[in-house]
């Protein structure tokens, strides 16, 4: 005996699997979007954590020293290059309303006692400082006509000539935009892409 | 609907994607307080850790960062930023307080009203980073806080695993960042070095005060040049806002430039001998220039003068030449040393050393000569004098006291005239006109030197 189909059944099985196909495919495709929103969290977060790069490149080849003053090439003459230096790079309004870039200075020699501020390379200070007598005060590998107001992380790295370096983003809510760098008896801080805040630090031996 | 969704999402991923402010980065606003941050930043994240040298016997900065360690380590920078921020707020105290007295008794009304808001909004500042640093400490406390953290460190640790090479994330900041400053990387040689700055807490933070001082004074010298540009008398907050505005808008405003050749308008040949004793001289006299030369700064108002300036104008223009005079709230340490003093003979020596800002002075002086008799007879005298006083910024004076040795040295008995000595003398030294001299007190003739 033959049996009549019965087409409500095949239907619905048909629909219940239709149904079974697409709910995975919802949840497939839910999976796929948290998975996405859980890498690109966590891409964002690993590039805002601190970090050590190591073979730092660059790509600029050379990058234009900053032109010394008359003041700071006597201020070689008398003391040579400085043990330490610290250096704040920012704006100011002048008296026509445009805005002046301030390069602000000050090279330290522990071992002869003397600290020199220079304001846009014009002397502005010359105070007598203790030496601290930790010993013999190694001199840096670096000097300040290195560094140029404002420049980019490669050019810093360029111009510092950085094989590695340690990165530390600074959180939004004590400075947004902004990263301090450290490096071999170096620091240096950047905001908004560009260089701010310089320090070449003293050490002893 | 679906497709809404989709779009939501889509906008919400795009979201997540890290743009930059394209505005702000054309136009960023660099304030000298932004700069100094990232220097006490950079210099909290050193100073607070424990013993460098622990760094140094604690090899492996690559391995794999430990989650509950890179928990510790966001509580550590946001200590180290917190610390940052009550340095910089007490660095900024004490520039204020120093600054304020300066101001106050060299008369400048104008600086001291800029200083005064200046200090207050920067103190404000300092604060509101402070509070949003500890809420967020706080925050961290909070069960979806911690559960949002844990999920961006286990998704940050599998880049780490598969990420780019070159990159590493840092266990423990303060001391891989150390062990990168110290040596580059790899202690060698065994020779342990050592940042002065962390060793000598009161030297680093002497050199922090100074900067800062430094930064507020350029700032309030601008600000005072900016007043004035502006004709504004009163440097209140407010009034320094407009001036700002004006000195902005004249920039761009052509009904402020109404005058053919874009000056303001003033009497003609205004300069002249009285406009400068009268309006001038008094107000140098009573300010922080009173010690110093005054010609240059006369002869550049008298050329603007003649160059057609108004009174404002000209002494805007001579803003650098003014700056130039010597002042005793520049906090420059005055060092004279000369070998070539003239007493008796031509190679004696004398030197001093005191601060502008008024203060101890020291110095020396050593005459040392022979006269000769004939014969072979000789007698060779040697005064030696230690100088100790101190300096009044006040009155431009400098006093104290010298214990003046005198000895012989003679051919044979009674050729030197005198007896040999031990005293002490008073002795007075003044600056005037930029120049520091002396009466017969220190040295016979007296001295005389120019400060530049």
């Amino acid at each position: 005996m033959v049996r009549a189909k019965n087409p409500s059944k095949d239907t619905k099985g048909k629909r219940g699997w239709l149904v079974f196909g697409i709910s995975c495919g919802v949840i497939l495709f839910i999976i796929l979007i948290l998975l996405v929103i859980y890498l690109v969290i966590g891409w964002q977060s690993f590039q805002d954590a601190p970090g050590l790069v190591s073979n730092a490149g660059s790509d600029i080849l050379v990058v234009e020293e900053y032109e010394l003053d008359q003041d700071q090439m006597d201020a070689y003459i008398k003391y040579g290059y400085p043990e330490a230096f610290r250096i704040l790079f920012y704006d100011e309004m002048l008296t026509d309303g445009s805005v002046e870039p301030v390069r602000l200075e000050v090279w330290t020699y522990y071992s002869q006692g003397v600290e020199l501020t220079f304001i846009n390379g014009k002397s502005s200070g010359e105070d007598l400082i203790d030496d601290p007598q930790l010993g013999d005060v190694i001199s840096p590998p670096y000097y300040p006509e290195q560094f140029n107001a404002y420049i980019s992380l490669d050019e810093v790295i360029t111009a510092a000539g950085l094989d590695e370096y340690a990165v530390v983003p600074l959180e939004k809510e004590y400075l947004e935009g902004s990263e301090v760098y450290f490096g071999p008896q170096l620091s240096f801080g950047m905001k908004d892409g560009e260089l701010r805040m310089v320090e070449v630090m003293g050490m002893t031996e | 609907m679906k497709t809404r969704s989709l779009l939501l999402l889509i906008v919400f991923l795009g979201s997540l994607m890290p743009f930059s402010s394209v505005s702000a980065a054309d136009h960023p606003q660099r304030d000298f307080d932004d700069s100094l941050s990232l220097l006490y930043a950079s210099r909290a994240i050193l100073i607070n850790e424990e013993d460098l040298s622990a760094t140094s016997s604690t090899p492996g900065l690559m391995v794999p960062p430990d989650p509950s360690i890179r928990a510790d380590a966001r509580d550590t920078a946001l200590s180290n930023l917190i610390q940052a921020t009550k340095d910089q707020r007490n660095a900024l105290d004490a520039s204020c307080n120093q600054l304020k007295n300066i101001y106050a008794a060299s008369g400048k009304t104008c600086e001291r009203q800029v200083l005064v808001s200046y200090c207050d909004t920067q103190r404000d500042k300092l604060n509101t980073r402070l509070g949003y640093l500890h809420s967020l400490r706080g925050d961290q406390r909070k069960v979806l806080t911690r559960l949002w953290h844990s999920v961006k460190r286990s998704s940050e640790n599998l880049w780490h695993a598969v990420g780019p090479v070159g990159r590493r994330l840092l266990r423990r900041v303060g001391p891989e960042v150390a062990e990168i400053v110290l040596s580059g990387g790899t202690l060698s040689g065994g020779v342990l070095r050592k940042i002065v700055y962390k060793e000598a807490r009161s030297v680093g933070k002497g050199e922090l005060e100074r900067l800062l001082t430094r930064g507020v004074e350029k700032f309030l010298v601008s600000q005072a040049a900016l007043a004035q540009a502006a004709g504004v008398v009163d440097c209140t907050a407010e009034k320094m806002e407009e001036a700002r505005q004006q000195v902005a808008g004249d920039v761009g405003e052509p009904e402020i430039q109404s005058q053919p050749d874009g000056k303001t308008s003033c009497e003609p040949n205004w300069w002249n001998t009285a406009y400068w004793e009268q309006n001038i001289l008094p107000e140098l006299q009573a300010s922080d220039k009173r010690c110093g030369s005054f010609g240059n700064y006369q002869g550049c108002l008298s050329e603007r003068a003649l160059e057609g300036d108004c009174p404002e104008e000209a002494v805007a223009n001579c803003a650098s030449v003014y700056d130039q005079i010597l002042s005793t709230s520049s906090g420059k340490i005055v060092k004279i040393v000369d070998d070539q003093l003239q007493s008796h003979d031509n190679d004696n020596h004398f030197d001093i050393t005191f601060s502008m800002n008024g203060g101890p002075v020291s110095g020396s002086v050593l005459i040392d000569f022979q006269t000769d008799y004939g014969d072979g007879d000789y007698c060779r005298v040697i005064v030696a004098k230690t100088i100790t006083g101190s300096f009044d910024p006040g009155t431009c004076t400098l006093t104290g006291t010298a214990e003046a040795i005198q000895t012989h040295e003679e051919s044979r008995n009674d050729i030197c005239w005198g007896e040999p000595y031990e005293r002490i003398e008073n002795w007075t030294m003044v600056i005037r006109n930029g120049v520091l001299s002396s009466g017969d007190g220190l040295v016979s003739g007296g001295v005389t030197y120019g400060i530049k």
